[in-house]
């Protein structure tokens, strides 16, 4: 027999679940990678946790927010446990990069590589990017979220947060550059 | 300003991407206590790098059996029994007063018909003793003599 519990913030959770899995599993795959870690594995714990311990989360705060923060705890938990010490596996290549070389144009052929090089490029150098670091970029420059918002997620103030920020960009950007790409707009 | 006000002065700079020659000139000023962070402003000045993340990192769709568990859990649905579980202990007190009052109830119940059932055999018993005397009746109304019991 089945009866009815109907908290507002399970319902809230359960109409944004198709939005928000997709952003935060690209952030922790953003987030962890080269380590290892299987994205998949920690976002379903993400939201497992967040379900576990709705009753703490705080309706005035944006809910996105609160997973985020529950998101980035697990990831730095899960990095503990491994003991990862900053060591980059082999970036994923894409399979359909290969397949590449059967069609097109050699002009659309060496865009699209070079596309993909830059791409694995960007991984490859914000995988050795220390994870405060690394973290700021993908909260700011991918989810295009509010210096309050990233303040609220890492427990820092938002003077840190645009420092550290700033630390991080220079730190991509040269990576970026002694990796060869030149790319700037 | 320190190091971390002109990090901060910079990224805002930065976001913003307008900034006039004199706040420039002013940072430069400032920076020049600072030549790993002139430095960096002159590496970040040209702009952030043109990174599609979306690119880099793109949306996968999302697949129901990820969704599934995080579905069933969040159910607004719940098992009877497991709610009741929930329930006792906050209730435990009050169940244990129903429970008192209740066989307290059945006790005074249990006595009243004791005396109730009391009654009723006694009625029985009457009832038994006059059908006796009617049969006793018959009997002597059936006999050929009558008893003279004024002899």
């Amino acid at each position: 027999m089945k009866i009815v519990q109907g908290q507002p913030t399970e319902e809230q959770l359960l109409s944004e679940l198709e939005t928000l899995y997709p952003r935060i599993e690209r952030s922790i795959r953003a987030y962890t990678n080269g380590t290892g870690l299987d994205p998949r594995d920690l976002t379903q714990d993400t939201f497992l946790k967040a379900v576990k311990s709705l009753d703490q989360y705080n309706q005035g705060a944006a809910l996105y927010t609160w997973i985020y923060r529950i998101a980035r705890n697990t990831c730095i938990d899960a990095m503990r446990k491994l003991k990862t010490r900053r060591q980059y596996d082999a970036p994923e290549v894409d399979a359909d990069s290969q397949s590449s070389t059967d069609s097109g144009s050699s002009v659309d052929y060496r865009s699209d590589y070079e596309q993909r090089e830059e791409q694995n490029m960007v991984r490859r150098v914000m995988a050795f990017m220390p994870n405060d670091y690394r973290e700021l970029i993908i909260l700011k420059d991918f989810e295009g979220m509010h210096y309050n918002e990233i303040a609220v997620i890492t427990s820092l103030q938002e003077g840190t947060v645009k420092s550290r920020l700033f630390r991080a960009r220079v730190m991509l950007k040269e990576g970026l550059l002694k990796a060869g790409y030149v790319h700037e707009s | 300003m320190n190091r971390e006000s002109l990090e901060i002065k910079m990224t805002e700079m930065l976001d913003s991407g307008s900034y006039s020659k004199a706040d420039e000139s002013q940072l430069l000023e400032e920076l020049r206590q600072y030549p790993d962070l002139a430095e960096a402003w002159e590496l970040m000045r040209s702009g952030p790098v043109s990174i599609s993340y979306d690119a880099v990192y793109p949306l996968e769709p999302v697949r129901n059996e990820d969704l599934e568990p995080i579905r069933e859990a969040l159910s607004p649905t719940t098992d009877l029994t497991t709610e009741l579980l929930q329930w006792f202990p906050r209730y435990f007190a009050a169940a244990a007063l129903m429970l008192l009052f209740l066989a307290g109830y059945f006790t005074i119940s249990s006595g009243q018909s004791e005396s109730f059932e009391g009654q009723v055999s006694e009625w029985i018993y009457l009832f038994g003793e006059e059908e006796q005397l009617q049969n006793q009746e018959f009997l002597v109304q059936e006999l050929p003599f009558t008893f003279d019991y004024n002899d």
